[in-house]
């Protein structure tokens, strides 16, 4: 296992193989390290460019409305991402720990939340507990 | 596309990629719902096909829920319907329902939503 702290983030972070855990502030500064980490974990099983451009994007998205829920209920916490590689798919989840869209402010959660919808082959949102994670599904072979 | 025998590692037929949008259009406007609760409008999603599409549009929960009466009836935007895939079942001035005519599509609808037992 090597440590994947990313330039500039304060977090906490590991991969293996198959397997991506990344840790960071819910603030603004941690999307692109989010992104970083996400696509270049995505190119590393072999998925196609459209694939982890698509990754990238929907990381970006699900990480950007965390940081969103997390200012809109004056949480200071953090955002958790996962990722893993098992069965012809790519399975990424980014869980933040804030009140939860829809208290307080829609403007532009949907919006970003459709761009998720037409990236992945699958996406579910539990709301269970305190936050949201975001559950998106990519083919391996795209 | 791949010839393996597992569904999982073939790239998803175009038809099945639609389904898959619609499908995860109506889980986000669900989890918007749940968000909201029933005191006010809610900015919903378009659950269409359309891979390039990210409109929204306001509803009440309500009007949403009329829309959410079985698992196979879809909210999408008025000019969204996809011909090939899509039958028009209402017309509303903000929005239109469709349902899905293919038995493939039909059962990946039912199997996705959380409110078919």
């Amino acid at each position: 296992m090597a440590a994947a702290q990313p330039p500039g983030a304060a977090g906490a972070g590991c991969r293996e193989d198959s397997r991506l855990n990344l840790t960071l502030p819910a603030e603004p500064a941690s999307v692109p390290a989010f992104r970083r980490q996400a696509s270049q974990f995505a190119a590393e099983q072999g998925v196609g460019q459209d694939v982890v451009a698509d990754v990238a994007l929907a990381v970006s998205e699900a990480v950007t409305n965390a940081v969103k829920y997390a200012k809109v209920s004056g949480a200071k916490g953090v955002v958790e991402l996962s990722a893993a590689a098992s069965d012809g798919w790519l399975e990424v989840k980014v869980r933040d720990h804030g009140e939860g869209f829809g208290k307080g402010s829609s403007d532009g959660l949907g919006l970003g939340l459709a761009i998720i919808a037409r990236l992945c082959s699958d996406l579910k949102i539990i709301q269970e507990g305190d936050g949201t994670e975001v559950q998106m599904r990519f083919p391996l072979s795209g | 596309m791949s010839s393996s025998g597992d569904p999982a590692k073939q790239e998803p037929s175009w038809k099945q990629r639609i389904t898959n949008a619609e499908i995860n259009g109506r889980r986000v406007n669900e989890a918007i719902e749940r968000g909201e609760g029933n005191s006010r409008p809610a900015v919903f999603v378009c659950e269409c096909g359309h891979l390039g599409c990210s409109s929204t549009l306001e509803l009440e929960i309500a009007e949403y829920e009329g829309v959410r009466t079985n698992f196979d009836r879809f909210l999408v935007l008025p000019g969204h319907e996809i011909e090939a895939v899509d039958r028009v079942v209402e017309r509303h001035p903000e929005y239109l329902v469709v349902i899905k005519p293919d038995e493939e599509a039909r059962k990946s609808a039912r199997e996705a939503d959380e409110r078919t037992p």
